[in-house]
């Protein structure tokens, strides 16, 4: 069954229960399925065929859907990028999957035989007449890439079948028990795996999925309080934005559910989030993109286990191996590898062989071996340490190291860069670079080629790269040179904001005191020689 | 929200109040906190300091994307408020 199925049913059987509630207001499951129809006739009259490649860089809306489900129902592959990628990152995926039509900005997209901009895209979708053309879709075609940053240069797109995400998400469900009543908030990109699976899931199970953006964090609260928000997934910085809006106005909520996956918010936050929150459990999950979710600690055990990320999803296998390979027992730490229903078909283009993170068994099917640390107990509940040395989760944005350093070498005069790794994960960004130029024209160009989250919030200029025994830039090194050991900055003893803004704690990491973070605090002094 | 005409906070006052929340150098007032590299928590929090420390609401449908904002843009804002809030002290 094809992932578009979903909303087909919702359609049948609850057609007027709202489907989403974006800034135009709510919009039900049969007036979301009329814009789909519109939407196929729109992609079909756009040259769009069964295999054909569709970036869409769009927001929260219900555009985003519609186009969405149509690009699945004709059989086509939905390649969904944030809306806020550089026209330098966005054209590399338009080109990197040969995309058909590239719904973002002209410049972007212009590798590709057709463009349309997002908003004049919706805009001719409402006057396209409705078309009922739903492909043939076996369950092995591609659905989705999705594209994540890897350890090695620039993003590669996820191949996610319908087969794995319905998988995926008759799995999660299966822990998390969304429910037709509920309302989920969705403050996640939708281009982001963990923001559209809350709207497939509403879609599995008949609920209302509520659209909002970062840009009306202020409005959060009246948000959850005027549509009765159930659901909550989270990121850090959103427990914190939660627990210090709801700390000062301790509205009345219906809200039932916490989920976070990725890095998690400090021990000290979730307890007073659902503290404010009266009546709510957490769900602390684990997952990566390559095979959507790993792994989902039940509500009733975080109390007692607040450090697992819960026990391997149904269908899904996780071991944790050595360095060589072999599996380890119960409580040492290894690399966590799985297997199972959800993990997906592997990088689009890269052969098999070239792929690292996944391996193929004898048996011809896939595992992923995640680049993180982590172990289990006796139980199964499985623990998250750490992940490779190049990644870090930023702003909810998984990214990779070498990405920041791959962008700043593309730029005429730089010879080397070298992004060091924030303490915590969540904190400034470091880069140093050699080069010829200034510390400010390297980040003017920059911020052409890098989006908001992976840029450096300090650059700083060296003459030399120390390099590891590897040949390698040794970052740690680095680190020496540009903030030698001494007294803390004079910035260091700037006040926290409220307590519930300390930053989140590494997993497995004691939960630092609140309110003292000891980290460099970020500084734009633009160069620090 | 009972200073005198004479300690009137300023500008510069008002960004270290913005520097110190959010943990940035306020290099010109007019530069919107998002280009400060302020994100959203940092910003939510800067709001909620500003209106404990003025004793004033800010209304989230009014103010937008208070990220978009600068330090001085936030800080006119807190002045009109308290302004309108203080019709009888206008002229002393």
């Amino acid at each position: 069954m094809p992932v578009s199925d979903l909303l087909a049913h919702r359609r049948a059987d609850r057609g007027d229960h709202p489907a989403v509630v974006d800034s135009e207001g709510p919009l039900d499951y049969a007036g979301l399925g009329a814009a789909v129809d519109r939407a196929v006739g729109w992609l079909r009259a756009e040259g769009v065929t069964a295999g054909d490649r569709v970036v869409h860089a769009g927001r929260n809306d219900r555009s985003f859907l519609a186009l969405f489900y149509a690009t699945l129902r004709i059989g086509a592959v939905f390649v969904p990028v944030h809306p806020d990628l550089t026209d330098t990152q966005l054209a590399h995926i338009v080109d990197d999957c040969s995309a058909a039509l590239a719904i973002c900005s002209p410049g972007a997209g212009a590798s590709a035989p057709r463009t349309a901009e997002p908003a004049r895209a919706w805009q001719e979708i409402q006057r396209t007449p409705a078309d009922d053309f739903t492909a043939e879709v076996p369950d092995d075609a591609v659905a989705m890439l999705i594209y994540t940053s890897g350890t090695t240069g620039r993003p590669k797109g996820v191949v996610c079948p319908h087969r794995q995400m319905l998988a995926s998400l008759e799995s999660i469900n299966a822990c998390l028990g969304y429910r037709a009543d509920d309302v989920v908030l969705c403050r996640l990109p939708l281009s982001f795996d963990y923001g559209l699976y809350q709207a497939l899931l509403c879609a599995l199970t008949g609920g209302t999925l509520v659209l909002a953006e970062r840009a009306g964090d202020m409005g959060l609260l009246r948000v959850i309080e005027d549509h009765g928000v159930t659901v909550v997934p989270l990121v850090p910085s959103l427990a914190q934005i939660l627990t210090l809006l709801q700390r000062k106005h301790r509205r009345p909520t219906k809200v039932r559910l916490f989920t976070n996956t990725g890095a998690r918010p400090g021990k000290a936050v979730m307890a007073e989030l659902l503290d404010v929150f009266p009546g709510s459990g957490f769900a602390s999950m684990y997952g990566m993109t390559e095979c959507k979710r790993i792994s989902i600690l039940d509500p009733a055990e975080y109390a007692a286990h607040p450090d697992s990320v819960g026990r391997p999803i149904p269908g899904d296998e996780v071991r944790i191996t050595a360095p060589d390979g072999t599996t380890l027992g119960p409580r040492q730490t290894g690399e966590i590898v799985v297997h199972g229903a959800t993990v997906m078909a592997g990088y689009w283009g890269v052969p098999v062989e070239q792929q690292q993170r996944y391996v193929r068994r004898a048996d011809g099917s896939l595992e992923l071996h995640t680049g993180d640390q982590g172990w289990l107990d006796e139980d199964g509940r499985l623990y998250f340490v750490g992940r490779d040395d190049d990644m870090i989760k930023r702003r909810g944005i998984r990214l990779g190291l070498t990405e920041i350093e791959d962008a700043a070498e593309r730029i005429p005069g730089v010879s080397a860069a070298v992004a060091l790794r924030p303490e915590p994960e969540d904190g400034p960004l470091h880069l140093a670079v050699r080069t010829t130029l200034t510390a400010e024209e390297v980040r003017a160009h920059l911020a052409l080629r890098l989006d908001r989250a992976r840029r450096p919030d300090r650059i700083s200029l060296i003459d030399t790269v120390p390099l590891t025994k590897n040949g390698k830039p040794d970052r740690r090194a680095v680190q020496l040179l540009v903030d030698p050991p001494g007294p803390p900055h004079a910035d260091t003893a700037a006040p926290a904001p409220p307590s519930a803004t300390a930053p989140p704690a590494p997993p497995s990491t004691p939960t630092p005191p609140i309110a003292e973070p000891t980290q460099t605090r970020t500084s734009h002094e633009p160069v620090a020689v | 929200m009972n200073q005198s005409q004479s300690d009137q906070p300023t500008q510069s006052q008002f960004d270290q109040l913005v520097e110190q929340v959010c943990a940035v150098t306020v290099t010109d007032p007019e530069t919107p906190l998002v280009d400060l590299g302020v994100d959203s928590l940092h910003t939510i929090a800067l709001v909620m300091a500003v209106e404990e420390r003025y004793g004033i609401e800010i209304d989230p449908e009014v103010i937008g994307d208070p990220s978009l904002t600068s330090s001085a843009g936030l800080w006119r804002s807190v002045q009109d408020q308290l302004a309108a809030a203080l019709p009888a002290r206008a002229g002393s």
